[in-house]
């Protein structure tokens, strides 16, 4: 907490090394977040792409109240939401991406994003509807709380419960389910 | 275990590593950044007139606070002698005396310093064992002046 205050400091005073620092030391969290969220790599690095550049477009003028992992962690789940409902405003362009997966019809590789052994969970999380997923992957990857997840999907706190059960009980039916290979 | 701790656990294994590819692009914007501005560490200037002003004036109360107390500083030791040997430990008694001794250093007439030793005596008349002279005064600011 500390050393990222101090990082923050320094990125307002356009010092390069802290920069790299804060990519540095978020780069694989983001990313993980982010393909977890998109259940592609190449898609989730563009989202970190896209939260950096815009990081370090704001430096000098950088305000930061809570955790400098919290913020990158929302900045990510913003991104990689606008690029959900962009591709579903224009179906047919990388579908997969948006819509919930239908059981078996995730490429390999993108079922294998996050090695064999964690397969089915990846394949399961495909399947959910984006707005349950990204509450699940929110709570428990980022340990974020209902209320700021509320804030970020600009719902009520019942809401994102309600998605947060029902996307916990598919999921735990797909985990549960011998279909997925 | 609750199937809830078994999902929890199985999300918190996901863990992917940011491709070179990714590296080199943000790399490189942060070269970019860096070529165009140069790191300001030091200077730190507010964007609002009122913290401009209240930064202006914590550094002229600052500057100011810092030669009084450089100044009282030297005047420390002649305030001590007062204080210990005069048996003055009020500030308006300590100050009375200080403004007795500029006076005789400056060479004012003995009306002057009879006139400072009538608001010095006003001042401390409770407190001051009994009236110096002007005389015993005199000696007792010599002998201030010789610390």
């Amino acid at each position: 907490m500390l050393e990222d205050k101090l990082l923050i400091w320094k990125f307002n005073r356009r010092d390069p090394q802290a920069l790299r620092r804060i990519y540095e030391k978020y780069k694989d969290y983001l990313v993980t977040l982010a393909a977890a969220l998109l259940s592609e790599k190449t898609v989730a690095e563009d989202s970190v792409h896209d939260v950096f550049v815009s990081l370090i477009r704001s430096a000098g003028k950088f305000r930061l109240t809570g955790s400098l992992r919290s913020y990158l962690a929302t900045c990510v789940a913003n991104n990689a939401r606008n690029r959900n409902k962009a591709l579903t405003r224009h179906p047919g362009v990388g579908l997969e991406v948006a819509e919930p997966i239908a059981s078996g019809s995730l490429s390999p590789d993108r079922a294998a994003i996050f090695g064999e052994k964690l397969r089915k969970v990846t394949i399961s999380l495909a399947q959910l509807p984006y707005d349950q997923r990204e509450v699940i992957i929110l709570r428990h990857y980022s340990n974020m709380k209902f209320k700021a997840i509320a804030e970020m999907q600009n719902e009520s706190i019942n809401t994102i419960q309600g998605r947060y059960r029902y996307g916990l009980d598919k999921l735990r039916t797909l985990l549960n389910s011998e279909v997925i290979k | 275990m609750r199937p809830q701790n078994n999902i929890d656990k199985l999300i918190k294994k996901l863990d992917l590593k940011a491709s070179t590819d990714l590296d080199k692009k943000i790399h490189s914007q942060i070269d970019k950044i860096s070529a165009s501005t140069k790191p300001n560490l030091w200077i730190t200037l507010p964007k609002s007139k009122i913290m401009r002003f209240a930064a202006m004036t914590a550094v002229v109360a600052l500057a100011f606070y810092s030669g009084i107390a450089y100044k009282d500083r030297s005047h420390q030791k002649q305030l001590d002698y007062l204080a210990t040997e005069l048996n003055l430990k009020s500030p308006a008694e300590l100050m009375s005396y200080i403004s007795l001794s500029r006076a005789f250093r400056q060479g004012d007439d003995m009306e002057a310093l009879e006139k400072q030793l009538e608001v010095a005596d006003k001042k401390a008349s409770s407190r001051l064992k009994e009236r110096l002279t002007i005389d015993q005064l005199i000696c007792e600011l010599e002998e201030c002046d010789k610390i």
